[in-house]
């Protein structure tokens, strides 16, 4: 059986233009973020920055734009600006500052100023001494930071469609098909 | 001389079904709605794409803490940044509790009411379940029993279009379903393992009010098949659920019968003590707070289990100084709502090459089995359970960063099962609503005092359906099993009910047979209020059978000229 999947159209082609705009990048056409060309409304410069090398870290550019190229950074921003009260923001700029502190110590510099391959080495200790330190059962501020980076992520056009699977109207239930006809998870 | 021949107050569940059966006997109608209209072609955000929602949809959080912060804690999987505005700003209608009694109170204002709020879940009750008052002693006898509202089920669910399987489970009898939505994988499993453990239970796929095919009863007023995207709290632009929106108020309205007023909040009824009779209905208007009055033959009362009891305690007079129809003192008592929170999940092993396409907008069902075909527990009545086995998704709750974090959300994880219950409630008079002597809400109407507790049997149905779940994950060989037995407060559900109840006896209850008020002739009310017990069903396919019935039978009446 194959899975038609209408709502793979159209998309590519502008999200790597937009991948490669560089700067302060916003979302791919079609997802919704920061007004084009703005720059971010919450977080601050530093904050932005470690905010996009941390993205980038977790989820990268593979045979697939990552998350820094489909404009997660922005996403982050303008839900941070436009959802988030004052307490999650508050723990969040703690948050940042103290994972900014501890990938500093472990690199010996700014995290963002390290190579590829040495944040992902830094961020794999730190992300498992998070998660080692924080409840099981209720996601602390770190794990709520990494979920929601990564639910922007495949929230957006590229990660539901390209990197997963999404159907904006599937128009019937197939309950037990094999997992080779749909070949990645669903997004949603 | 009335201007009308019927008043509906409330376009929900209820109303919808009491609006269009009175007009399609040929009554004129004038249904009262204290909320605003809702054009679906404007005001639902169905067709929205995933990464077209501004902030993941979420409700900002200063929002939630401002006007939603109840609601969200019992409805958050339905609330989005998109449909919020179909939930009560809690700060225009406040209600209070005594502080160790909190109760839940989940309101949509406006027109199809909760009937775009709810979860479609659509199960007949069994005979027993009219039975049971009788038979245990708590609460009053039904005065209706099964066969009483089997065609009437037939009838409903005919026209609102109920997906599901024929299976000949006595305690869930089947009704004229549309074809059901098929149980995954991990599904079947979990149903032959459970099956097979304990040969008393069946596992069933939901029956929900979602039409997974059409007939010319739906298509002809617009609705179309189910599209399986899940979208439903944000309306659905295909009519493929069933609500007041989608369904009977179309229906009521190519009639030529009804008409519909909007931010109409019904204040109080008048009562004529020479006729015996309800004369009119006051209103404020919602948005310009004018006063006004609107007369009928006859008054159907949809407004909501607690909003009705609010209604009838509101109109008082010399004949009836507690409230309408209130002879009894039993308006406002018996509050009753279904006990959940007891639930357990696990991890499924295997079945790793199997998947699904579509969103479901159902799950399973486990129907009731305690005190029907398993005769030994400590406790009274019963529980149904609802769940469902499907995969996790992606996740970013693991350790894990970088390219490989990345590939391993592209296989979806193992086969969660999830079930919880959905537990009866024995009605007790001192669970009650009243109003405060004082303080008004946002239209100048008193506010509600809502006093309401589960008591020694729901918190031993709790306890009960929590280990019984989580001995069916054993059974289906689940590993990794959570077990939750704390019960949410009442309200929690969103099935409250019993305010106005049904009985035999005009010395005990509110409502005859018909939903008549046993004291004022051309009053009916036939929402979640008149129900004289809960059973463990979701109790809406009931509140519309109910009410068709009610509405046939009021329209034979005003034909005699009894009413």
């Amino acid at each position: 059986m194959t899975i038609t999947r209408r709502s793979m159209t159209g998309g590519l082609l502008g999200v790597w233009a937009a991948a490669s705009a560089g700067g302060f990048r916003t979302p791919a056409a079609g997802d919704v973020a920061a007004q084009p060309g703005a720059g971010p409304e919450f977080l601050t410069a530093t904050e932005l920055s470690f905010v996009s090398a941390y993205a980038d870290a977790l989820i990268p550019d593979t045979d697939t734009p990552g998350a820094v190229s489909v404009g997660v950074p922005a996403l982050f921003d303008r839900m941070m600006a436009t959802w988030a009260g004052a307490k999650t923001r508050g723990d969040l700029r703690r948050l940042l500052a103290d994972l900014q502190r501890d990938l500093a110590q472990a690199l010996g510099k700014p995290f963002e100023e390290a190579s590829g391959d040495a944040r992902l080495q830094a961020l794999t200790v730190v992300d498992a001494q998070r998660f080692a330190a924080e409840p099981a059962t209720i996601p602390g501020e770190y794990r709520q930071f990494k979920i929601l980076i990564t639910r922007l992520y495949y929230s957006t056009h590229v990660g539901a469609t390209v990197e997963l699977r999404y159907e904006p109207i599937p128009g019937d239930w197939k309950s037990d098909i094999p997992f080779s006809d749909v070949g990645r998870s669903w997004a949603k | 001389m009335a201007d009308f021949d019927a008043i509906v107050i409330g376009s929900g569940m209820s109303g919808g079904w009491a609006a269009k059966e009175l007009c399609e006997w040929g009554l004129k109608v004038l249904v009262l709605e204290r909320g605003q209209d809702i054009d679906p072609a404007k005001d639902y955000s169905d067709m929205t794409l995933l990464w077209e929602r501004p902030h993941l949809d979420q409700i900002p959080e200063d929002e939630i803490r401002d006007k939603y912060t109840i609601q969200y804690g019992t409805a958050s999987y339905a609330m989005s940044d998109s449909s919020k505005f179909l939930w009560v700003d809690e700060r225009d209608q406040p209600y209070e509790t005594p502080k160790d009694r909190p109760f839940n109170w989940v309101r949509g204002y406006h027109v199809g009411g909760k009937s775009l709020l709810w979860s479609r879940q659509t199960y007949r009750w069994c005979p027993q379940d009219f039975e049971n008052n009788k038979l245990d002693g708590h609460g009053v006898d039904w005065p209706i029993r099964y066969e009483d509202l089997a065609p009437w089920y037939d009838h409903v669910e005919e026209f609102a279009g109920i997906s599901g399987s024929l299976e000949g489970i006595a305690q869930l009898p089947d009704g004229k379903f549309l074809r059901p939505f098929e149980l995954t994988a991990g599904e079947q499993h979990f149903r032959d393992k459970v099956e097979k453990a304990f040969p008393t239970r069946k596992v069933i796929p939901g029956r929900c009010a979602h039409l997974r095919e059409t007939r010319e009863v739906h298509t002809s007023l617009g609705r179309s098949q189910c599209q399986v995207r899940n979208h439903c709290h944000h309306g659905c632009t295909f009519g493929a659920y069933f609500s007041s929106v989608s369904a009977t108020l179309p229906a009521a309205r190519r009639t030529g019968n009804m008409t519909l007023i909007s931010n109409a909040v019904a204040q109080s009824l008048d009562y004529d003590p020479a006729s015996g009779r309800v004369t009119g209905v006051n209103v404020v208007d919602a948005i310009t707070r004018a006063g006004g009055r609107h007369t009928a033959k006859m008054v159907f009362l949809c407004a909501g289990t607690l909003p009705s009891a609010m209604i009838l305690l509101n109109s008082r007079s010399e004949k009836f100084p507690t409230g309408l129809a209130n002879s009894s003192d039993q308006v406002g008592r018996n509050v009753m709502d279904h006990v959940t929170g007891a639930s357990a999940r696990g991890v499924l092993p295997g079945l790793l090459d199997r998947y699904y396409y579509g969103r479901r907008p159902d799950g399973i069902y486990i129907p009731r089995y305690a005190n029907f075909t398993e005769r030994d527990k400590p406790y009274l009545r019963g529980f149904g359970f609802q769940g469902g086995v499907g995969r996790r998704g992606w996740t970013a709750d693991r350790p894990g960063v970088g390219k490989d974090f990345k590939e391993a959300n592209r296989s979806p994880g193992p086969w969660i099962a999830s079930i919880g219950a959905f537990g009866e409630c024995l009605p007790n008079p001192d669970n009650r609503i009243r109003l405060h002597e004082t303080r008004k809400d946002a239209w100048a109407l008193p506010v509600a005092v809502i006093n309401c507790a589960w008591g020694p049997n729901e918190i031993a149905i709790a306890q009960a359906a929590a280990q019984d779940a989580r001995d069916m994950l054993r059974a289906a060989g689940a590993t990794d099993i959570k077990m939750f037995d704390i019960p949410g407060p009442p309200g929690n559900a969103i099935h409250e009910m019993g305010t106005a109840r049904m009985g035999r006896d005009p010395g005990t209850s509110v409502l005859n047979g018909w939903n008549q008020a046993h004291d004022v002739k051309n009053l009916f009310v036939t929402d979640g209020a008149c129900m004289a017990s809960t059973a463990c069903q979701n109790p809406s396919l009931t509140y519309m059978a109910i009410t068709a019935r009610a509405a046939s039978h009021a329209a034979n009446l005003l034909r005699e000229g009894q009413v």
